[in-house]
């Protein structure tokens, strides 16, 4: 049976081309053949009897190959030509029969070949020291120097500039782009409102200054780059770290790039998780041991380059050797690094060597932190143009759809532009490695605010014409869902602090429940607690139960938790109403015999006078009906209180701030959607939704439970809901014909479960997944 | 490939498109680069079942029945190389031991090999060797390794564009220990979410995961999906046109809710089957699971795993009272599997399908890993003499023989190939295969090349590890 399988998958997470699954391999078996006999004579400009070995193309535009049939290949005859004239290589010994065999297998098989691999030298070589570039077009003086450069490019490649987008679909794009977040109907409001001519780049800086949110979006750039997670592989035996802390600090103050990379390569106790790796117990393979490992991941996030196929033998696909990986890894190992070549040992031991030995040597003699300290000063030299060449393109992919350099990952390919590439990077580096100013340039430019183009699979001979449609990450979506649905989780559970250290403060409110006499175990109560609000409230609620309990507010469930050690936070702006609202806490004391138990909730609103209204337990409280008794916070308050405070700090002005996707565990539905593993470094999140994917957002449980308990919110809404959603999702209003397709969903008494059904159909709908 | 957005004639197309090679639907419609044709074996099964005995299944103590002691005080470790007495199967030559009466009556249909032997990776980790199992890979590795289960469901395509093409019964991946180990094999690696398993934790709810979400009528659901066409067609997508990454959205819904309300769903409800067929299987979790791998393979499943599930220090990873947990075990799984062997065979479908019982090692009482070996004992009880019921067992996870059941697919009947020594140690003393072959040998039976690569970061990831893997043809008939 045969099988096609030479294909291209675009858009996972590494670059993935199908190669024939014949009995051959190209770059392991074919190549070294054909570079060792072949392509002195037929390649590289020099195609002697007019055949050219140059790509699969060439050769087959020569006629001497007739693909699935050896025996009618003139190309494999010539190779056992009993005519010495006739015979290849010329004037030299014949192939063996065994690389006879392999080309005729690979004739047989298909003529696999590397994809976009070619026996042309490259004549272009990717520069590594910085570039200054003359900026074109003077008349445009003052103007971002990315359109300057990207006017004078269009008119070069006979390019019509893609079209101006509009403030809405900017505050949409911008919005996702910087924090991670849709605008919310209110910002789309005020800014279609705003009459400032700069009113783009008020905004732009706006979101670059909220450094919470700023921070909380671009997690999930840096965990995916640097295989940071909360609970992974690894972690169960100590083989593995998080840099979490530091990480989330480094985005929070807009660290230096250059210090940021030094940090990790030269790590505190802080962020040494990046340079340990990933440790299974037992042995592994040579080219899997932790040195190799900061080897290949400090070469690929940091330099772009492709340190895989070095790490087992010399590459096949770019000049990489296999002392280069070693070289890295021994700066990192304890002593010089014997190499093994395809999992053998050699015998031969390699000394630190950094990747771009040209920036300078690493002394052989120094310790393992002084060649760390090292090798961070050459990472972030000045002449090490390489570390914000391939920083500014994973950017720029990030906002445009597509890099300057594709892959990512390879930057030695060339730039469609190498003046873009140069001067972002060059600027980047000269102005003390803020990354923020980097993203305010991109989205600054109208470059960045023009109509979405197609996306191209060219890989040669690529033009930019505008930027590409991106689908949203996983957190993304699942952060808008939330969001729309007012569903998110009470707790963050990646350790982290947005606000300032919160040992030793004052937590106000107070416990109640029991703190002195035994309450039996497996007892249940119920508090509750009425609360009047003229005109409704906002606000979020802060609650801690020994040992488990279930919080509902007026009669709807907003959340439950069993470990009294873990404070939760919940918005409950959606279920308030005006008028009487009661609060009620189904509490349980577990254990085997009588034990003390305790209950503690803040709740601060601001209410319709934007008056803040607080409601703590207290006497006030009732008891399964009684009133309660107010105890001190004993033992509990020293374990919570610092999480209280943290809680009480983040508020802005008492509204709460939501949990993200980025900062707690994968979920089913997460993994779904695309957020890694994080076992291997991940730069490129999967393009499409695949079948599976929308299997889990037609019936998964926890898709459809955000859908359903945010339809039982939005229910009780009547007015303008479809306007609402509209504005929210997709910022914009809908189309008459819209309104009446939504009027026909949700019927003239919207039930909860139309309402679901409406949320569905919006939330699935391409212009929401996608940030277009 | 492009969808045209007009929804009158998308009945039409997306009928062509249900025409097409499953396999070229399954990839998520890939570029093909070009016109070349690789050579795969010839497929000898369309479908391949993975029962998996997960947590390491001591030969021994199984199906490679060695010197039997029964237990009594101050009995010797040494002395002792089976816990179980030998019984016969319907195989002259070929024994059992006790407890697999049923699995032995229907061994003239199968192979057993009880050669396979693991690599030796110093501190013996379950999820580390089966993740090695199962993507023939050893763990960590610089690309995520894809499940051989999503080997087949992109290099062969569904078999039925409405049945995932990777399914796995049995094994949650939350609140279970080594959870994150587990998830790191239980993937479609590379190739993308699309290859990777469809997950059906709990047999009996597996009916669940293929219908419209709890509580939704089917009119309902059929009503939800008309509106959301309507404002695709209303929506500015409609108006603006062709965005391959928008159509291709809006082809992996349409593919989701076509599998939602298709008649192959039936296949996932267990409270379908006759009383009569279903008794048979029990009403145990992995029972369950083997009745709902036949009906799944009977709709058009393309690669079906079935696990007794891997929970640390349960059923098959027995660190101390090996032998009651053995015998409790077997009562569960042996007429279970037994059945679907007899279920496929009167179905007709046995011979093209392939059905393989393995674990990720052997277990012994004495050795860990294998003679010489470095690998740290990891018995609850290091005892000399036996003096208490719960030592009695096979306590150590052991590498060097390992016994792999495989019927149908065209194996040969009643065939033993490889065997393990007499005397300890039982390491496999002739033919020994390692994953790789092993792995060749199913690849072979599914028409799949072991030499099958796929590019990736310009490096080339095989099938079986390196492309070396050699398929054992002796044991096909």
């Amino acid at each position: 049976m045969n099988f096609r399988v030479k294909e291209l998958m675009s858009g996972l997470s590494l670059l993935l081309v199908g190669l024939a699954a014949g009995e051959v391999d190209f770059a392991h078996e074919v190549l070294p053949i054909l570079k060792e006999n072949c392509v002195k004579c037929h390649s590289n400009g020099k195609y002697k009897g007019g055949l050219s070995l140059d790509t699969r193309e060439a050769l087959l535009d020569s006629d001497t190959v007739e693909v699935g049939k050896a025996g009618e290949s003139f190309f494999i005859e010539v190779l056992t030509s009993e005519d010495e004239d006739e015979r290849m290589p010329h004037d030299a010994d014949p192939l063996s029969a065994g690389q006879i065999a392999v080309l005729t297998k690979w004739v047989n098989g298909g003529l696999a070949w590397e994809a976009g691999f070619t026996f042309k030298e490259k004549k272009w070589k990717a520069p590594l020291a910085h570039r200054k570039v003359e900026l074109p077009g003077a008349e445009f003086e003052g103007g971002n120097p990315i359109d300057r450069i990207a006017q004078a490019y269009f008119e070069k490649n006979k390019v019509q500039p893609p079209e101006e987008i509009s403030d809405a679909r900017f505050l949409r794009r911008v919005s996702l782009d910087l924090i991670g977040l849709l605008p919310t109907a209110g910002e789309l409001k005020a800014f279609l409102a705003s009459e400032s001519e700069k009113k783009r780049e008020e905004k732009m800086r706006g979101l670059l200054a909220r450094d919470l949110d700023y921070a909380d979006h671009w997690m999930t750039f840096w965990n995916d780059l640097l295989r940071n997670d909360y609970a992974g592989t690894g972690f169960i035996d100590g083989g593995r770290k998080q840099i979490t802390g530091w990480l989330y600090d480094s985005l929070k103050t807009n660290k230096a790039y250059d210090q940021f990379v030094r940090e990790l390569m030269n790590p505190t106790a802080e962020s040494e998780g990046f340079i340990k790796g990933i440790k299974w117990r037992g042995e592994v393979n040579a080219s899997q041991v932790p040195e190799i490992q900061f080897a290949q991941n400090v070469s690929q996030i940091f330099f772009g380059e492709n340190m895989k196929c070095a790490s087992c033998h010399d590459s096949f696909i770019d000049d990489w050797k296999l002392e280069d990986a070693y070289g890295m890894a021994a700066i990192i190992a304890g002593k010089p690094l014997e190499m093994y070549r395809c999992d053998k040992a050699t015998g031969k031991k390699m000394e630190a060597k950094f990747l771009f030995d040209e920036l300078g040597e690493i002394d052989k003699t120094a310790s393992k932190s002084g060649r760390l300290a090292r090798a961070a000063e050459l990472s972030t030299a000045k002449g090490n143009g390489r570390l914000a060449r391939t920083i500014v393109n994973r950017l720029w992919a990030r906002l445009m759809g597509r890099g300057l350099v594709e892959p990512v990952d390879m930057m030695g390919n060339r730039p469609w532009s190498e003046d873009m590439l140069d001067y972002l990077a060059w600027d980047l580096a000269e102005n003390g490695y803020d990354l923020k100013r980097t993203l305010a340039f991109m989205v600054g430019s109208r470059v960045y605010q023009s109509a979405t183009v197609a996306r191209s699979e060219k890989q040669d001979d690529f033009v930019f014409e505008g930027p590409v449609a991106k689908r949203m990450t996983a957190e993304q979506f699942i952060d808008a869902v939330w969001g729309i649905t007012g569903t998110a989780p009470g707790k963050i559970e990646a350790k982290i602090s947005r606000g300032e250290s919160q040992a030793n403060v004052m937590v106000p409110g107070k416990w109640i429940w029991s703190a002195t006499d035994g309450r039996p175990a497996g007892e249940e109560v119920v508090f509750t607690k009425d609360l009047k609000l003229p005109g409704g409230a906002k606000g979020e609620m802060i609650i801690t139960c020994d040992n488990a309990y279930i919080l509902k507010v007026n009669g709807k469930e907003i959340g439950r938790d069993s470990d009294w050690e873990t404070v939760e936070s919940y918005d409950v702006s959606g279920a308030l109403r005006a008028g009487r609202n009661t609060i009620r806490v189904e509490a349980k004391n577990l254990g085997s015999s009588p034990n003390a138990a305790a209950l503690y909730v803040y709740l601060q609103l601001v209410n319709a006078e934007g008056e803040v209204v607080v409601v703590t337990a207290d006497k006030e409280w009732l008891v399964d009906g009684k009133p309660a008794r107010e105890h001190a916070s004993n033992g509990w308050g020293e374990r919570v209180n610092g999480q209280i405070a943290g809680f009480l700090a983040e508020g802005d002005s008492g509204m709460a701030r939501k949990v993200r996707a980025s900062l707690v565990k994968s979920t089913l539905l997460m993994r779904a959607l695309g957020r890694p593993n994080r076992e291997q470094v991940v730069t490129t999140r999967p393009a499409d939704l695949t079948t599976l994917q929308a299997l889990e957002l037609n019936n998964g449980a926890e898709f459809v439970g955000y859908l359903n308990r945010g339809a039982a919110k939005l229910a009780s809404k009547k007015e303008n809901m479809v306007r609402d959603l509209y504005l929210d999702a997709l910022s914009r209003i809908p189309s008459d014909l819209e309104e009446a397709v939504a009027k026909e969903v949700l019927g003239d008494a919207p039930t909860p479960e139309r309402v679901a059904d409406f949320l569905w159909t919006v939330l699935m709908l391409p212009e929401f997944q996608f940030n277009n | 490939m492009s969808i045209p957005l007009n929804f009158e004639n998308r009945r039409d197309f997306l009928k062509k498109l249900g025409a097409a090679s499953a396999a070229t639907l399954a990839m998520g419609a890939p570029r093909l680069l070009g016109e070349e044709e690789g050579e795969h074996p010839e497929a000898k099964a369309d479908c391949c079942i993975l029962i998996w005995m997960a947590g390491g299944m001591a030969a021994p103590d199984t199906f490679d029945p060695k010197h039997y002691e029964p237990f009594k005080k101050g009995l010797s470790v040494a002395d002792v190389g089976s816990t179980f007495p030998a019984i016969p199967t319907a195989v002259s030559g070929i024994d059992f031991t006790e407890g697999f009466e049923e699995l032995a009556k229907v061994m003239d249909r199968g192979t057993i090999i009880r050669s396979a032997v693991q690599p030796d990776l110093g501190h013996i980790l379950h999820s580390r060797h089966q993740y090695h199992w199962h993507t023939g890979y050893v763990p960590p590795q610089t690309v995520a390794a894809p499940h051989i289960g999503a080997w087949m469901a992109k290099v062969l395509g569904q078999r039925n564009e409405a049945m995932p093409g990777f399914i796995d019964i049995g094994q949650r991946l939350e609140g279970v220990g080594e959870k994150e180990e587990l998830k790191a094999f239980h993937t479609g690696g590379f190739f993308g979410s699309e290859y990777g398993p469809f997950l059906l934790p709990y047999p009996d709810q597996a009916i669940g995961a293929v219908q419209p979400p709890e509580g939704m009528t089917p009119g309902r659901f059929a009503n939800r999906y008309k509106f959301y066409q309507k404002l695709v067609k209303e929506g500015q997508v409609g108006k603006s046109g062709s965005e391959f990454q928008q159509e291709s959205m809006l082809r992996s819904m349409d593919k989701a809710h076509r599998l939602l309300s298709s008649k192959e769903s039936v296949a996932f409800d267990l409270t379908k089957e006759p009383e009569k067929s279903a008794a048979p299987y029990g009403k145990g979790r992995f029972g369950q699971g083997c009745l709902l791998a036949r009906r799944l393979a009977e709709s058009g499943a393309r690669f079906i795993e079935v696990t007794t599930e891997y929970q640390p220090f349960k059923h098959w990873d027995t660190h101390e009272k090996g032998h009651q947990t053995v015998k409790n075990l077997k009562k569960e799984i042996d007429q279970p599997m037994a059945q679907l062997i007899r279920d496929l065979e009167e179905r007709g479908m046995l011979e093209r399908t392939l059905v393989i019982v393995a674990s990720e090692f052997s277990r012994d009482m004495m050795i860990e890993g294998v003679p010489g070996s470095k690998a740290r004992d990891q018995t609850t009880h290091k005892v000399d003499k036996i003096t208490e019921m719960k030592h009695y067992g096979q306590h150590r996870h052991f590498t060097g023989g390992t016994s792999v059941l495989m019927f149908g697919g065209g194996v040969k009947k009643g065939f033993q190939y490889g065997k393990t020594a007499d005397v300890r140690p039982f390491v496999a003393v002739e033919k020994p295969l390692g994953i790789e072959d092993l792995h060749a040998t199913i690849f072979e039976a599914m028409g799949i090349s072991p030499k099958t690569s796929f590019d990736i970061e310009g490096r080339p990831f095989y099938a079986t590890k390196d492309g070396i893997g050699k398929a054992a043809r002796e044991i096909f008939g």
